[in-house]
């Protein structure tokens, strides 16, 4: 059994400012993909299954909602609304996510929005990292990294 | 609430593949080290709170749709991403 020692923790770059525009055309496309992910959201434990639904090819937003109906979330490329972002991605959990290199993962992030009045922050702190190869997704939380849970991107 | 009493260097079994090893005691802190499966999560409680409580405040209102605002703010943000 692979295990991990948290303290010593090795970690592997898996996305960065190279991932930027990573397939970002093609993924999801204009058609709803399935992401399983492969433990549940927390707050949502009941749910694996998600359609992740671009809307056109323009708009950087996404929508990614459970095969069921519930949760809807809205999720952008991290990299486009904050160019310094810069995570490091555990490499248990890298490996949990059965990725085999760099190429097969995306980043994205959770967006919250508030109205009245309306803000809208990502959260850099637990990004979905998605194996684009066979559309498993993990939302990972950065624990000793400082991004952070509400940042504001509102115009 | 089971409590165990360990000193540095002891140990703690949680189930078959879990295994907290305190490494060291020092004042008020206690540093921990964990042994766990890749699919165990292993988080500090409070950050793991913060990060449940702000996806639950994200789902959208399955039935409200998207608020029409938002489509101004995508707007604006595609263009801040083009200049």
């Amino acid at each position: 059994m692979m295990t991990q020692t948290t303290g010593n923790e090795r970690t592997v770059k898996t996305a960065g400012a190279a991932g930027k525009t990573l397939e970002r055309k093609q993924f999801p496309g204009t058609t709803p993909r399935v992401i399983e992910m492969k433990r549940s959201i927390p707050g949502f434990e009941q749910v694996r299954r998600y359609s992740l639904i671009a809307k056109d090819d323009d708009n950087p937003f996404w929508l990614l909602r459970g095969v069921d109906g519930s949760p809807v979330f809205v999720v952008v490329d991290p990299f486009l609304v904050c160019p310094d972002y810069d995570p490091v991605i555990p490499e248990r959990e890298a490996r949990f996510l059965e990725l085999k290199d760099e190429s097969e993962a995306t980043l994205l992030v959770i967006v919250a929005i508030r109205r009245e009045p309306l803000s809208v922050t990502v959260n850099l702190r637990a990004p979905l990292l998605v194996n684009t190869g066979k559309d498993l997704a993990v939302q990972v939380v950065l624990e000793d990294q400082d991004w952070p849970v509400r940042y504001t991107i509102t115009p | 609430m089971l409590v165990l009493t360990r000193k540095a260097g002891e140990a703690i079994r949680i189930g078959e593949s879990v295994s907290l090893v305190i490494l060291e005691v020092k004042g008020n802190q206690v540093r921990v080290g964990i042994e766990a499966p890749d699919e165990t999560v292993v988080y500090r409680e409070e950050i793991f709170r913060a990060v449940r409580e702000q996806n639950a405040g994200s789902s959208l209102d399955e039935t409200a749709g998207l608020p029409p605002s938002l489509e101004n703010v995508w707007k604006d943000l595609i263009v801040k991403e083009q200049s």
